[in-house]
């Protein structure tokens, strides 16, 4: 279902925001393993043009908060409840997107790591290489873990930051980008 | 008199007070530290230091700075760094001939377990080409832990390091460098000019199934006078861990 789901985002996506279409069909791999995760509420591959695909079809609707994480990270998994708090805090305002860059082995231990904080969809695992998927993502990224993006409700800039923060800067963060009204 | 007394009174205890205020690093968002840390002030002695000498006060860390240019002169080559072999060390020093390797790493991620095992070919690749490389730990904030010299020296012995592995005392050279994750690696050139910076290859995981050395390659370049082919690459890795 999450499956059919993203397809027709990104679906509408495109044919809403009025851009040149991509280059390729962005049609998210569908693999049998990746229908059973999916099933199993497990993590669906996802690339940077994809994710930036998704967090843009938010725009004039919500916020969009994407974070590039991983179990091994310990300030990722110590901040993760608070992204998740803040996705209930704002439930109709903002968009999370969790990205998993773990390696293949921990794709399970992520998946059921989120399912425990009552993470909502939008949990997905990087399948793309390093180079042009850190490459891909705006704001200078080098690659560090935990990474943020928050995309305002407005459209326009994502704001970016590469390494752990207070919760409460990341709430301040979530709150503007979801209040941000057009040409501020 | 009273008046006066007091008067002056307060004026000393004015001026007592704000010498007290000391210095507050202002920091740049690109790194996970906490606002407002403040920076210890030491002497920080320029001579190398004989062995027997008294353990060194750790320099002043100055603030974040974004990743070093490619073009960039190395920063911070002389700040003394303690290795795991007891010898204190600089940039500066472990420089060779025709360069220098920095390896930002630490004990734990599990990007650098994934790729450490092609540090000592690394390390043989810039022997061959007259490069000296060094490891450093930045990770501060875990210098009572896991990322303590005790640590690092186990760590250095069970993975048979063959090049120095010292720590960064507060994270200076980091900041300095505006690395930002284990491993992040600087390559510099015989004039210590930046000809290389990110990732070591393609491919943590799965060694065999590297395409691009990107390092090896850079290594190769600057040893026989070449330009560099790929002078910038990304990788994922842990956020170094300041404090």
């Amino acid at each position: 279902m999450a499956r059919v789901g993203l397809v027709w985002a990104l679906l509408f996506a495109l044919a809403g925001c009025g851009t040149p279409a991509p280059d390729r069909a962005v049609t998210p791999r569908v693999s049998p393993a990746d229908s059973e995760l999916s099933a199993a509420g497990g993590l669906l591959d996802i690339t940077h043009s994809e994710i930036l695909l998704l967090a843009r079809a938010q725009h004039g609707k919500k916020a969009a908060l994407v974070n590039v994480w991983a179990t091994w990270c310990a300030p990722c998994v110590a901040e993760m409840p608070h992204l998740v708090a803040l996705k209930n805090r704002y439930p109709d305002d903002l968009e999370l997107i969790l990205v998993s860059a773990d390696f293949d082995e921990q794709r399970s231990a992520a998946a059921a790591f989120l399912r425990e904080l009552g993470a909502p969809e939008g949990m997905y695992f990087k399948a793309e290489n390093d180079q042009e998927f850190i490459g891909g993502m705006p704001g200078g990224w080098t690659g560090a873990l935990p990474a943020v993006w928050i995309f305002p409700k407005s459209g326009g800039d994502a704001i970016f930051w590469e390494g752990a923060r207070q919760p409460e800067e990341i709430a301040d963060a979530a709150a503007r980008a979801i209040q941000q009204e057009q040409g501020r | 008199m009273m008046m006066k007394k007091v008067i002056v009174l307060s004026i000393c205890a004015g001026l007592a007070l704000g010498c007290q205020s000391g210095d507050q690093a202002a920091r740049s968002t690109t790194s996970g530290e906490k606002a407002g840390a403040p920076v210890q002030t030491a002497d920080a002695p320029k001579a190398p230091a004989p062995m027997s000498a008294a353990p060194k006060a750790a320099p002043v860390a100055g603030p974040v700075q974004s990743e070093l240019a490619i073009g960039s002169k190395a920063p911070a080559a002389d700040i003394d760094v303690m290795d795991v072999s007891g010898k204190s060390l600089t940039l500066a020093g472990v420089k060779s001939a025709n360069g220098l390797l920095v390896i930002f790493s630490c004990n734990t991620c599990p990007w650098v377990l994934a790729w450490e095992g092609r540090y000592n070919g690394l390390a043989q690749a810039a022997r061959d080409a007259g490069i000296g490389m060094i490891a450093l730990n930045s990770n501060e904030a875990n210098r009572d832990g896991d990322d303590s010299l005790d640590e690092m020296r186990a760590h250095a012995e069970k993975n048979g390091y063959t090049f120095p592995y010292a720590v960064d005392p507060n994270s200076a050279i980091a900041n300095a460098f505006g690395a930002t994750r284990t491993p992040h690696v600087f390559l510099f050139d015989k004039d210590l000019t930046l000809v290389y910076r990110g990732a070591i290859d393609d491919n943590a995981k799965q060694p065999d199934d590297v395409k691009a050395v990107y390092l090896l390659d850079a290594i190769r370049a600057v040893g026989s006078g070449s330009p560099v082919a790929v002078k910038d690459t990304k990788s994922i890795g842990c956020s170094i861990k300041r404090i």
